[in-house]
């Protein structure tokens, strides 16, 4: 499977993670998202120390293999008996039976946050590079940047499309964390913690903002661009007008002043 | 940037020029049913009448090239302005020098081509500062008043035996600028301030324009037709003393002007898709023509030199009167082939002037004119 141009590494089965514990999320971006959850037992080596620790070791290592590394390395989150290791496209929580579904319902929350974030950051990604050679624009408007008129007003939908998710994600990232502390709770905050999802919200409300300002700016010069123009227009009427008058006029008195 | 497209017809410009030129100045006092040489008396097979619109045409067109590339090497306007007033002001002298040395100092405000695409050179200063909206109705008055400027005017007053007559007085000077003279800014400055108007929609210079459109083809057809109804209702309507009836060059009839500007128009978008390359065509290399474009404002000198100063010559020499021999030198078909003659060795001596790089008119102009 590749997401956003990078390929997943092996499936579930093959990395030793049971296909049947694997479940496909829909996220609200649209982006697809596998959680894995694995129930772990009470077996008769748990009294052995060394060998429980194997044991994890061995299933952290498979799971980190199977979540993969796409440019960020998978988070392994430890939490009061579980474990959790998250990567943006895939997840796998691993605990007593019972408590997985309170892992499940905290990884899928935090991952629709993470994924319309990643989102809107890619978006950024692609308007900021743009900013230099448009800002021009944003301080004086000429005739050769008319034909882009159409271009300058998508790019400020965009940044206003982008500044508006971030504002409706705002909310959702600083929500407090359920009091009494829950396991659900704590696991969404240590992974807001070690995702920094709150600061990159802030660096992305930075870049929006700088781009709505930018664009903002582009449709201002453009509007008082064409406003100007039409009295430009209208002025030079006027002046072609008063011309010719002024030829016939001319005209009539050279003519008539021999007559 | 040259423009094959623009090369050739530039070149068939000059061809035009040069044969009419010959043929009227050396043979041409009588048509060839013995009557003078004007109006319907013409010869039918001369090519009257397209040289003029097309080089007035093709000299926007250029002037809007040119401006691009003042622009995209980041001179300011005013240097650009200073630039173009200096190439205006440059021509006109020229012709009025022209007219000095050629057709004697007593025609010196006979008002010829160079003189007016001078003067447009000028005006287009001024129109490339307006909206094109604004262009293209000012041209619309322009062709619009010509015919009433000229009853105002008495054209044919100014005009004996087919040709501008003037006196020496401001009224008739400036008159001949305006409405009269052979090439009278009514509505001559129509065909340069047309192609600099239509140079983006026929060129495709538009930023992001994917190319060549439809519009100047439209626009062209749409002219020829307005020179039909035109041409149909000066037929219909009484005959008058001062108005331009049907397809005259002298004075430029409505008819006239249309036809020529929307001949001019699809002439050059055609071309310029067929020669100018785009997309994955490459561009149809014209290197002779390319030469000859190039230097058209040398043959235009030296062609009227080569048969005027002789034709003087002989004149005076025979009967001591200079113009003696003016338009009775020899049969048409023999100034035809001194025309072909004159035209072989202006294509060789502009490629010679091209390789060596030697003095012309134009690398006089802009030694003069260019920042």
């Amino acid at each position: 499977m590749i997401i956003d141009g990078r390929e997943l590494p092996e499936p579930a089965g093959t990395a030793g993670i049971p296909a049947d514990a694997v479940e496909h999320v829909p996220l609200p971006t649209g982006r697809p998202f596998e959680l894995a959850a694995v129930a772990l037992g009470p077996t008769a080596a748990d009294d052995d120390t060394a060998a429980v620790d194997a044991a994890l070791a061995d299933v952290v290592a498979r799971a980190r293999a199977w979540v993969g590394d796409d440019g960020r390395p998978p988070l392994v989150v430890p939490l009061f008996g579980t474990l959790t290791v998250w990567g943006p496209h895939r997840t796998l929580v691993a605990g007593p039976a019972d408590r997985l579904p309170q892992l499940k319902a905290a990884v899928v929350e935090f991952a629709a946050l993470d994924g319309e974030l990643h989102d809107i950051e890619r978006h950024l990604a692609t308007l900021l590079p743009l900013v230099d050679a448009d800002a021009p624009l944003a301080f004086e408007f000429a005739d050769a940047a008319l034909s882009r008129r159409g271009e300058l007003a998508g790019r400020f939908r965009d940044a206003v499309s982008l500044r508006r998710r971030l504002a409706v994600l705002a909310p959702a990232l600083h929500v407090p964390a359920p009091q009494p502390p829950t396991l659900a709770g704590q696991l969404g905050e240590r992974l807001r913690e070690r995702t920094r999802i709150v600061d990159r919200a802030g660096f992305a409300t930075e870049q929006a903002d700088l781009l709505e300002r930018v664009y903002t700016a582009c449709g201002e010069r453009a509007s008082d661009f064409a406003i100007a123009r039409r009295q430009a227009a209208l002025e030079w009427t006027i002046v072609v007008l008063l011309a010719a008058e002024v030829v016939l006029m001319l005209v009539g008195a050279l003519t008539t002043g021999t007559t | 940037m040259r423009l094959s497209s623009i090369d050739v017809l530039r070149s068939l410009a000059i061809v035009l020029m040069v044969v009419v030129h010959f043929v009227e100045n050396l043979s041409g006092s009588y048509g060839t049913d013995g009557g003078p040489f004007v109006g319907a008396h013409r010869h039918w097979w001369l090519p009257t009448g397209f040289a003029a619109p097309l080089f007035a045409f093709l000299s926007g067109l250029s002037y809007r090239l040119w401006l691009d590339g003042q622009v995209g090497r980041g001179r300011d306007s005013a240097t650009i302005s200073k630039a173009t007033v200096r190439r205006g002001l440059f021509l006109a002298m020229l012709g009025f020098a022209f007219n000095v040395f050629v057709w004697m100092p007593e025609d010196v405000f006979n008002w010829d081509i160079l003189t007016l695409i001078g003067t447009a050179l000028v005006a287009l200063d001024v129109v490339r500062r307006m909206p094109p909206a604004v262009t293209a109705l000012a041209c619309g008055l322009v062709v619009t008043l010509s015919p009433a400027l000229r009853g105002l005017a008495d054209y044919p007053a100014a005009w004996t035996t087919g040709h501008f007559d003037y006196d020496f007085t401001l009224r008739d000077v400036v008159l001949g600028f305006l409405v009269t003279g052979y090439f009278p800014v009514f509505p001559w400055i129509v065909f340069p301030a047309a192609g600099y108007l239509a140079a983006p929609a026929i060129l495709g210079l538009r930023a992001g324009s994917p190319g060549p459109a439809r519009g100047p083809l439209v626009v062209g057809a749409a002219l020829a037709a307005g020179s039909a109804v035109a041409l149909a209702a000066a037929a219909a309507l009484p005959a008058t003393t001062t108005a331009a009836r049907g397809w005259t060059m002298f004075p430029a009839s409505t008819a006239y002007v249309l036809g020529t500007l929307g001949a001019a128009m699809i002439a050059t978008t055609v071309l310029h898709r067929l020669l100018d390359g785009g997309g994955d065509r490459p561009p149809v290399p014209v290197p002779w023509l390319s030469s000859l474009s190039r230097h058209s404002l040398s043959i235009y000198l030296l062609h009227h030199l080569a048969h005027i100063w002789p034709l003087w010559a002989c004149g005076y020499a025979r009967t001591g009167e200079i113009t003696s021999l003016w338009q009775v030198a020899m049969p048409p078909i023999l100034a035809v082939a001194c025309a072909g003659g004159f035209l072989v060795v202006a294509l060789v001596a502009a490629r010679w002037m091209d390789r060596s790089a030697a003095p012309s008119a134009e690398s006089m102009l802009r030694w003069l004119s260019d920042p």
